[in-house]
């Protein structure tokens, strides 16, 4: 018995010991959204590129607690760089801290952890440029007055709680015409909810001249309202959303702009940043294919993909995804 | 010995379960599962999850059922972490241990204020329990959403981590409580005169309070009794997550229906074990963790939990009926 | 007034019915629109899924049971019914509507399987279906919606007709999804008042021991209903498709609480035997409308949620406390039901 015993545990260690490639993990909010799906692309691609094991695993719902023990969960795993986009900075912040207590890179992506848990932050854009980009285009249907209403996700979104606050800080300085009619609403990323929540806004608000839609059922939502009460011309509808699923709507009118960026290369940028650090080369101007150089920005932390792409009913047939 | 297998069949069988799963897991993925730093992983994980599971069990039981209990378990860390936060004043405040002290006293006061909304409902208004815990879940999630405007809360002392992230040797705290949780609850429902009443309750509440037991007291006592579980959940998860928000832990209500009635507790009440719901929770755990080590795509862990529970509950079935054939029963609940 | 409604509808409904009045009454004083003919047709159009759903969920419910399974379901409809109009531009509707019928019959089955053959109780049966479900049709899908795009151009036009419209203001009439779950909630009212079938599920549900001795076959009847709850909401998914042009694999997560909440806020019981068409109507309108009308009373999202709640506890709590206090003004000879101690 003991002899099967040791005999277990001594191919146990040299299974465990087989020199593994390089193991970067890629770590969305929740796996199974079309838009964390197509990041997903971007990371297979560049762990192909690369020739080293870049896996993409997330909980099945955007729950901070899932993502925690998925983290725990994979360091008992054993992995060499962890590049999260968090549901809640403040939440994964410990199970961050074992990671780099245990030697593992953190980087953050999609969405910005605590400053002290990560050694890059690679983003899509700055989330001030996004936020005052969409009230931008905003006031390019509307004017720069009149009543606008916001459709979010969740209320409870991180992320597109720092684009709405930061739309507003901008709108209230430059646009003081612009009025939002009430706080934002909720429609659990559901198309429906958005749809009905539209509803009632356009119901509620007669003098309506637009709506903002975040996270990417919204604006689809919101627009398929719009459509159907025939008000293209009267309400502008802007929004996050990806070009495939927007392309009726923006060709019919009823979606004016949507924004967002290319997710697959936002996927692809952090798998290269992860590896070039891992292998102590340097960051600033690597060329990574199909993304363009790397560039540093001054706090030696942050990395910008570009500015946000914008499609419209001209240009959304160029971009598949 | 034989009588107490046979009555406890149902268990056992989750126990062998749970043998099996961990040997399964252990030659899958050798020297990863089967480790310290694995063991003490789950149980960091385990013990939030595994004591709202209690909580639930506790209502269930009593024939009713608690779609508030992570609602008021984040209502109540929310406002405890807003006191924290405010208290401690990123360190100008307050010093470290009464800050935490005072925050666990605000936890447990308030998450013993939404039981009690609960229970006065259920106990005095006499609605149904799952039309009320709808309610209560959406009042509690909505003053949550409210006072916090949807962002997570935190800024506390960071001694209060270690309660989440600290370990006794090799033993995390989380587990040490978990542990603690687990007799209390034990004790107070299957060896108290409190637990006979609540099982009775569950078991035909009418006929309860017609045998001179105050069942209203008793339904009270439980709806508080599964908020304070919650409240203790909630500092966990606080603690661990070093911060409190409105959405945290979404995913554990259902679940912890599940883990309940997967512990052989009937969704009618009346019958059930604490450590039919402890071994529930931790073939969960183990699942889940497996399948995170072996690599496995998340959306399997689904379909493997899924398929898991309703196989343990089909065995049930086969193996009852076989006992039946074998012999009449007089079946006395 | 409280009287007349009651005999009218009955004690349970009366309640709802009252708390329904009462929230639309107000919302109209905070904004006249609400009260509008299109705006009423427009909360219909948008909670014609969740009706036509909890048509099914009512019978599961008679039965004593409970279907945590409606997201999963759903979604299998939606995802296969939309692979084969984008795959193949596929748009009879009538086939389409027949084939989202026969999935969720088959997925009603197994659900009825497990908890009728096997006795599983129904809510680990279902979850465990759901589990199965999701698990694998969010892994082939991977969450990427079937939009507008692919799908042929009359799935959106179906989803967008209206009866009686005006030509001149879009958007206009009466929806058609409301006329389908119009038909729907009828078709299910007939089925429990006016025949056998369905008279045998209420006095199953009321009391499964007396029902077998009466000579019902209660494996067969609670088998049925789960099967007709996968019929609904395979007819559903048909409608939500065209209604939203797009198929999104998470529409539907966390659904089944809404659907489980309107038929219950319509006095439906857990235990089962307890629960009526009407209810069920009432309680799904009055989600519908407390929602809708709190934005249109211009209600902040933060207190919206508040809101819901304190409203769903007063309705819940409304029927209890006339109750408690008619019982005080009488006697009761109180005979316990026997099914509790049988089960």
């Amino acid at each position: 018995m003991k002899k099967v015993l040791a005999m277990i545990f001594v191919l146990a260690m040299l299974v465990s010991s087989v020199a593994m490639a390089e193991t970067i993990v890629v770590m969305p909010k929740l796996v199974g959204i079309p838009y964390f799906n197509a990041s997903e692309n971007g990371v297979k691609a560049a762990g192909e590129e690369l020739g080293i094991d870049a896996r993409y695993v997330g909980p099945t719902e955007g729950d901070a607690a899932l993502q925690v023990q998925m983290i725990e969960d994979l360091l008992v795993d054993g992995i060499d760089a962890l590049a999260i986009a968090p549901n809640d900075p403040d939440s994964v912040s410990p199970a961050l801290q074992k990671c780099i207590a245990d030697d593992v890179l953190v980087l953050d992506w999609d969405t910005t952890a605590n400053g002290d848990d990560v050694t890059f932050s690679v983003h899509q854009i700055d989330d001030k440029v996004l936020g005052e980009t969409l009230i931008d285009l905003l006031v390019d249907q509307i004017g720069e007055e009149g009543e606008y209403a916001i459709v979010t996700g969740y209320l409870t979104a991180a992320n597109l709680n720092t684009w709405i606050d930061a739309g507003q800080a901008y709108a209230a300085e430059k646009y003081p015409g612009l009025k939002l009619v009430t706080d934002p609403v909720p429609s659990d990323e559901s198309q429906q909810e958005a749809y009905n929540q539209t509803m009632a806004l356009l119901q509620a608000y007669p003098d309506l001249k637009g709506i903002l839609g975040y996270s990417t059922p919204a604006p689809i939502g919101a627009a398929k309202a719009v459509q159907e009460k025939g008000l293209n011309d009267q309400v502008a509808v802007v929004g996050t959303s990806m070009p495939n699923d927007s392309s009726e709507y923006l060709k019919d009118g009823s979606l004016d702009y949507a924004v967002l960026w290319d997710p697959a290369q936002l996927g692809k940028l952090a798998v290269y940043v992860a590896h070039l650090t891992l292998n102590g080369e340097e960051l600033e101007g690597y060329e990574v294919p199909g993304v363009g150089p790397i560039h540093v920005e001054e706090d030696g932390k942050t990395i910008i993909m570009g500015p946000p792409t914008v499609w419209t009913a001209e240009n959304v047939d160029n971009y598949d995804f | 010995m034989k009588e107490h297998i046979k009555k406890n069949a149902h268990q056992y069988r989750l126990l062998g379960l749970l043998v099996i799963l961990l040997i399964v897991m252990g030659i899958l993925a050798p020297g990863k599962f089967l480790t310290v730093k694995n063991f003490k992983n789950m149980g960091f994980q385990m013990a939030e999850f595994g004591i709202l599971a209690i909580g639930m069990s506790v209502v269930i039981m009593t024939g009713g059922i608690n779609l508030s209990i992570v609602n008021s378990a984040m209502l109540a860390s929310i406002v405890s972490a807003m006191a924290m936060r405010t208290l401690y004043n990123g360190g100008e405040g307050m010093a470290d241990i009464p800050v935490i002290l005072i925050g666990v006293a605000i936890t447990v006061v308030i998450a013993i204020a939404c039981g009690m909304i609960n229970g006065f409902f259920v106990a005095y208004i006499g609605v149904l329990p799952i039309l009320v815990t709808l309610g209560t879940q959406t009042v509690f999630d909505g003053i949550a959403l409210n006072i916090t405007r949807g962002s997570g809360v935190s800024g506390f002392p960071k001694l209060f981590q270690k309660i989440g992230a600290g370990t006794l040797g090799q033993i995390p705290y989380t587990m040490l409580i978990y542990v603690v949780v687990i007799v209390v609850a034990y004790l107070m429902i299957e060896r108290s005169r409190w637990g006979i009443s609540v099982y009775m309750v569950g078991g035909n509440e009418k006929a309860t309070r017609f045998s001179g037991i105050n069942t209203k007291k008793t339904i009270m006592g439980v709806y508080v009794f599964s908020a304070v579980l919650s409240g203790l959940a909630g500092i966990l998860m606080t603690s661990r997550y070093n911060s409190a928000k409105a959405d945290y832990g979404s995913s554990y209500t259902m679940q912890a229906v599940a883990a309940t009635v997967l512990g052989g507790t009937s969704i009618n009440g009346g019958s059930g074990h604490v450590l039919g719901t402890v071994i529930a929770v931790a073939i969960i755990q183990v699942i889940s963790s497996g399948f995170n080590i072996l690599k496995i795509n998340r959306n399997f862990t689904d379909i493997a939990t899924g398929l898991i529970l309703v196989g343990v509950l089909a065995l049930n079935h086969f193996v009852n009926k076989g006992s039946l054939k074998k012999r009449v029963r007089v079946s006395v609940k | 007034m409280s009287d007349k409604i009651k005999r009218a509808l009955g004690n349970k409904e009366a309640s709802v019915f009252i708390i329904l009045i009462a929230v639309m009454l107000i919302a109209t004083i905070f904004n006249p629109a609400f009260l509008t003919f299109s705006n009423i047709m427009d909360v219909l159009k948008g909670n014609a899924t969740l009706g036509i759903c909890s048509m099914g969920m009512l019978l599961i419910i008679l039965t004593g049971g409970i279907d945590a399974s409606v997201c999963g379901q759903l979604t299998l409809v939606c995802v296969i019914a939309g692979k084969i109009m984008a795959n193949f531009q596929f748009d009879n509707i009538i086939v389409l509507y027949l084939l989202g019928i026969a999935i969720g019959c088959f997925t009603g089955l197994l659900n009825g399987l497990m908890v009728a053959r096997l006795d599983l109780p129904p809510i680990i049966a279902t979850l465990g279906l759901d589990s199965v479900l999701m698990g694998y049709l969010k892994y082939y899908t991977n969450g990427n919606w079937i939009n507008a795009k692919e799908l042929p151009p009359r799935i959106g036009q179906i989803g967008l007709f209206r009866f009686f419209s005006n030509p001149e203001v879009n958007g206009s009439g009466v929806p058609l999804q409301l006329l389908l779950y119009v038909l729907v909630a009828l078709l299910t009212w007939f089925m429990l008042n006016r025949m056998l079938l369905g008279r045998s599920i209420m006095a199953m549900g009321g009391s499964r021991v007396g029902a077998e001795r009466i000579g019902l076959n209660a494996k067969n009847l609670t088998t049925f209903a789960y099967m007709y709850a996968g019929m609904m909401y395979g007819f559903a998914a048909i409608t939500y498709t065209c209604a939203m042009n797009s198929v999104d694999p998470n529409a539907f997560l966390g659904f089944e609480m809404n659907v489980i909440g309107a038929v219950v806020l319509g006095g439906a019981l857990m235990t089962g035997g307890q629960g009526s068409v009407l209810g069920t109507v009432l309680g799904m309108l009055l989600f519908a409308f407390i929602k809708n009308g709190l934005t249109l009373a211009h209600i902040s999202a933060y207190w919206q949620n508040i809101i819901v709640g304190a409203i769903i506890l007063l309705a819940v709590s409304f029927d209890m406390i006339k109750l408690h206090r008619e019982e005080r003004l009488q006697t009761k000879v109180d005979i316990e039901p026997k099914e509790a101690i049988a089960r």
